[in-house]
């Protein structure tokens, strides 16, 4: 073996100064680069934006808990590499002068946030800027409407508990506030340090504790699968990414498209290496059979052409990878504008599988061409027309289906994609040797029947006698179309539901808690100042008592017994209309007039073990109502609309004391009205959710252009796949073009066999490329991304057009050589 | 199996018949022929195109099998042995110079004459080889390609390379086919020079009868049987001094 290694060590040097390495290498160099700086990029924007989802959390790991954390949990987390901060939230009376409310009373210390931003002004609704501290000793801070409802200003004192503070600023952004409903009374902040002077916290006191954790991805993973055993079940621990629905739907549906993206590129990548490694094996059959004359046996013969082969893949790989770095670096200084400002450095993880990716792009799919090699008979230096029969498409493909789909699970983690893509690439395979072998026969027959002018007859003719070379190249350009056009249509339809997820003017105020009587006014209110506040819910607050008749409590599992839903007050609403923004997952939705039904969201059936036909209880204002639950429905959160777990029929609830919800949009120029708002309306809370919508906007825009930059690599890579499969063939056409000058052929006869040649099966892959695209964008559309499907009729006709226009130049330019060469020169060499 | 008669005889072919199938049905190339050539002597296979001329020297050679009878090469029967195992015996005990010379085009002259010692594993083959580049008078071209080297260069290569494993036996289909006459002749000169310092067994496929005369023997293939054109078995003379 070891003279094999020396040898193939030789063999690859003396081939790569005689020039016939340059394409495989460049396909491989590909490979790599391209799946090393997508793992890098990704990988990287993965923690990018799973930090940013973590700003929106304050931290990237929360353990919740309505106690201390116990002094084992507290130890350990001490021993570790991490960050903690630690907040403590409870509902609390505040005085100030005469005037009292409850506030939502927030003590944090001087750390928080962990990641993230408080936003504060030195005044209530003024301009604002980022905090660089936490409250001060003997300070609160207080969010905006607080001021009016207590009629304080900054300076003035304030009673919490039994301590006396000063309030300081106005928070106008609180970064992880969050989305929810929970936190309805006004916000007042301050200092840990002065949690015990308030005497507030009691054993029994109704409060909630935060430990807030920040650290980076490794230990962070290994700190949570360390610390979870411990916890009990009262301390929650929950992940930044995992946390927020409305924006882990992003990121999921960003981390699936830059898979799908790797997913193309390495299939593109792998194309190209089987296209050049079967010119590679073709130009070394002479050479092979002299060599078996000679004496060397075929088990020597492959060693050292398959070790060559590993010489390629282990010295490409090397600069592979840093190239594939270099050009994530490149990529993230040029988008620097738009990208996230803090962007960590990956980990050595993705550059290892990028070059191991070289390995086995180059074992799956440059080996089974190289294993013609072996069919090489010596007998062949004496009749050259031994050429040993092309490997079954089967046998190379099969090869390369395998290492394929291994890589790219590995690489993407998304089995259901990567069998859906792979299910299309054999599709179209299948389609191709099918076609290839009914039409090519039609061909013929046509041929012999009716006259043809000359140069088309010869390319026609070609196409049909060299069916191995034809299918190869056929399946390559498809392949190359198909991913390229899938990216594209994934691309699309991804873009819109990003831009529909958050139109231009997704409301970004919600007032809750408006009195009946208040409806009226405040959306003149609105109105007189030009905002739009059509959008009006019914809240009706009620507990859930029982469920199919037994205490709610019992009637479920201990692990359900601890969820949210079972301790507190339910936010309802009344609707004889499906909401919008939900989907009808099972039952139906009532008629008008009905009464006694309830529509309940999807997670309440995975939390509590609510199905279709329960009865539920409800205790509103003293008064039970009951009802049956009629349909389940999935809310999409990341939708920004306001949405309800449980919806009952305006009859059941109408006569329910109620408050409205109300939706708006309010560009940030004309914040200040918000402080009218508040002063001509101190009861109603206001949410502000424009911050986490501009976070998601911004995260969208990253993720656009993240997939624009995918679909331009691959674009790219197409041509390489499309240049060396015309590369592939050129040395056929050679001696074809020179035979044919010889006899008197002219240039522009020649021209037109060949390029006709190109055109022609440029039109034919886009066709099969078309049905290829259609049928993979239906299985990844409709099983994957989760979105609509329809067939993109537009494809149909620009896809064939182009892709014959396409590969017809290509062909050109490829074969110019051919054209201009002179035939003696070529002839001699053969 | 060998004996001490056998070890002199270079080549030899007992009863040997090769059919192969054609679209037209089974073809009859070769039937039931007897050859024997003995060690040192040059022998040259003449006969009509299509003949199968070449066939022969496939089978004698260890390239193909036969479809029956028996052949061996250097006292060893080859017909029975699968293709590794002739590749064997034709790494110990044969060169080949053909027609078209197959030089492999992405090697250096130099390199092509190596190859043959390097597949053996021999130590010292670059040096080997450029002695033997300045026996065939190619001393200035060791770094130069195929695609640089006219037809007899090239030749010349391939004879060098031939001999680079210093072979019991030489085969060579049409050593001169693609060569214009002046220098056809001179390769052949040069081949039977080479031959003689070798003391190697030939074995030449030709159609032409001139340079068929240099050898010692002329066997004639007609009809899948080989008559003998011309023998000297008791000629003293040197094929090389023949001219």
């Amino acid at each position: 073996m070891n003279r094999s290694l020396l040898l193939s060590w030789r063999f690859l040097l003396r081939d790569w100064r005689s020039g016939e390495l340059w394409l495989l290498m460049l396909s491989l160099l590909m490979a790599v680069s391209v799946s090393t700086s997508i793992a890098i990029f990704s990988e990287r924007l993965q923690i990018s934006l799973g930090r940013q989802v973590a700003e929106v959390m304050g931290a990237d790991l929360v353990i919740s808990s309505p106690r201390r954390l116990s002094e084992e949990v507290n130890q350990f987390i001490d021993s570790q590499p991490v960050e903690t901060a630690t907040v403590l939230e409870f509902p609390s009376v505040v005085m100030a002068k005469d005037e009292m409310q409850l506030v939502s009373a927030k003590a944090v210390t001087s750390n928080y946030p962990l990641r993230g931003h408080m936003r504060t002004a030195d005044q209530p609704f003024e301009a604002d800027e980022v905090a660089q501290d936490t409250p001060g000793k003997g300070e609160v801070w207080l969010e905006p409407r607080l001021f009016p409802l207590l009629g304080v200003e900054v300076g003035d004192t304030l009673i919490l508990g039994e301590a006396e503070f000063k309030v300081a600023r106005a928070i106008t952004l609180e970064t992880d506030r969050g989305s929810g409903f929970y936190s309805l009374s006004p916000r007042l902040m301050f200092s840990m340090d002065d949690l015990d002077e308030t005497g507030i916290i009691q054993p029994g006191s109704r409060v909630y504790w935060k430990t807030l954790i920040a650290g980076e991805g490794d230990e962070l993973t290994g700190f949570r699968s360390r610390v979870e055993p411990l916890l009990t079940d009262s301390e929650k621990l929950s992940l930044a990414e995992e946390n927020r629905e409305d924006l882990r739907s992003s990121v999921v549906l960003l981390k699936q498209f830059l898979g799908l993206g790797s997913i193309a590129a390495m299939l593109l990548a792998g194309i190209a290496v089987a296209m050049s490694s079967r010119r590679f094996a073709e130009r070394r059959f002479d050479g092979i059979a002299v060599m078996r004359c000679m004496g060397a046996q075929q088990n020597q013969v492959m060693q050292v052409f398959i070790g060559e082969l590993l010489w390629i893949a282990v010295l490409v790989s090397v600069p592979g990878v840093i190239i594939g770095w270099l050009l994530q670096a490149g990529a993230v200084k040029l988008l620097a504008g738009v990208l996230p400002a803090w962007l960590p450095e990956a980990g050595p993880m993705p550059m290892v599988v990028g070059g191991l990716t070289g390995i086995i792009t180059l074992v799956g799919f440059g080996l089974a061409p190289l294993l013609r090699l072996r069919e090489v008979t010596p007998l062949r230096v004496l009749r050259r027309e031994l050429t040993p029969a092309a490997a079954g498409v089967w046998s190379v493909y099969g090869l390369s289906f395998i290492s394929m789909l291994a890589l790219l699970w590995y690489h993407t983690g998304q089995l259901l994609m990567t069998v859906g893509v792979i299910l299309g690439v054999a599709a179209v395979i299948l389609l191709i040797t099918l076609a290839i072998k009914a039409g090519l026969a039609r061909v013929q027959r046509r041929l012999s029947e009716q006259p043809v002018p000359m140069p088309w007859r010869l390319g026609l003719k070609r196409l049909v006698q060299e069916q191995g070379q034809t299918s190869a190249q056929l399946i390559a350009f498809t392949l190359t179309f198909m991913a390229m056009a899938l990216v594209l249509l994934v691309r699309t339809d991804l873009l819109d539901r990003w831009q529909q997820q958050l139109p231009e003017n997704t409301p970004n105020y919600f007032a809750v808690n408006i009195q009946p009587a208040e409806v009226k006014p405040f959306q003149n209110f609105l109105q007189s100042n030009g905002i739009d506040g059509t959008s009006l819910y019914p809240m009706v607050r009620g507990r859930l008592v029982e469920i199919n008749g037994q205490p709610a409590k019992e009637a479920v599992s201990e692990e359900q017994r601890s969820h949210n839903s079972l301790n507190r007050e339910l936010n309802m609403t009344w609707s004889d209309q499906p909401a919008p923004e939900s989907e009808m997952v099972e039952g139906e939705w009532w008629q008008p007039g009905d009464t006694g039904e309830i529509s309940i969201e999807m997670s309440i059936v995975e939390h509590l073990g609510i199905n279709l036909g329960d009865e539920l209880t409800f205790m509103i204002a003293g008064t039970e109502v009951n009802a049956e639950v009629t349909s389940i429905r999935e809310v999409q959160w990341e939708s920004f609309q306001p949405n309800f777990y449980m919806i009952l029929p305006e009859a059941s609830l109408k006569n329910s004391p109620a408050t409205w919800l109300n939706s708006f949009y309010l560009p940030q120029q004309d914040r200040l009205v918000l402080n009218e708002l508040v002063r001509q309306f101190p009861t109603i809370s206001l949410l502000d959710m424009d911050a986490v919508i501009s976070q998601v906007q911004v995260m969208l825009e990253q993720s656009i252009l993240a997939v624009e930059a995918m679909l331009l690599a691959l674009l790219l890579a197409g041509l390489l796949v499309l240049a060396s499969a015309i590369e592939a063939s050129l040395d056929t056409r050679l001696r074809e073009g020179a035979l044919i000058r010889s006899l008197g052929g002219s240039r522009k006869q020649l021209m037109i066999m060949q390029v006709g040649e190109f055109f022609i099966m440029g039109a034919f892959s886009g066709v099969i490329a078309v049905l290829g695209t259609e049928l993979c964008s239906w299985w990844l559309n409709t099983q994957v991304f989760e979105l609509s499907w329809q067939p993109a009729i537009w494809l149909w006709v620009t896809l064939p057009v182009a892709s014959a226009l396409l590969i017809g130049l290509s062909g050109w330019l490829g074969i110019r050589r051919v054209i201009r060469q002179s035939p003696g020169v070529v002839l001699k060499q053969q | 199996m060998t004996t001490g008669t056998e070890s002199s005889i270079a080549v030899s072919a007992k009863s040997l018949s090769k059919t192969v199938i054609a679209q037209s049905g089974s073809l009859t190339i070769l039937s039931g022929l007897d050859l024997k050539i003995k060690s040192g002597e040059s022998v040259a296979i003449i006969g009509t195109s299509g003949s199968g001329k070449s066939t022969l020297l496939g089978i004698l050679a260890g390239l193909d099998q036969p479809s029956d009878g028996e052949v061996a090469l250097a006292g060893n029967r080859i017909d029975h042995l699968d293709e590794d195992a002739r590749a064997r015996v034709r790494a110990d005990h044969t060169g080949f110079v053909f027609q078209s010379f197959h030089l492999l085009s992405n090697l250096t002259a130099l390199e092509n004459v190596m190859l043959p010692l390097e597949l053996a594993g021999k130590n010292n083959a670059q040096a080997h080889s450029r002695t033997l580049l300045e026996r065939v008078g190619l001393s200035e071209r060791l770094t130069h390609y195929p695609r640089q080297l006219s037809g007899g260069e090239q030749q010349r290569v391939a004879i060098a390379r031939a001999f680079a494993g210093q072979p019991d036996i030489l085969f060579a289909d049409e050593p001169t086919g693609n060569l214009d006459e002046k220098t056809g002749e001179s390769i052949i000169d040069l081949l039977f020079e080479v031959n003689r310092e070798n003391k190697t067994t030939l074995v030449l496929v030709t159609h032409d009868l001139q340079l068929a005369q240099r050898c010692q023997r002329i066997l004639k293939l007609t009809q899948g049987r080989l008559e003998e054109e011309k023998s000297t078995e008791n000629s003293s003379v040197c094929p090389g001094e023949a001219k």
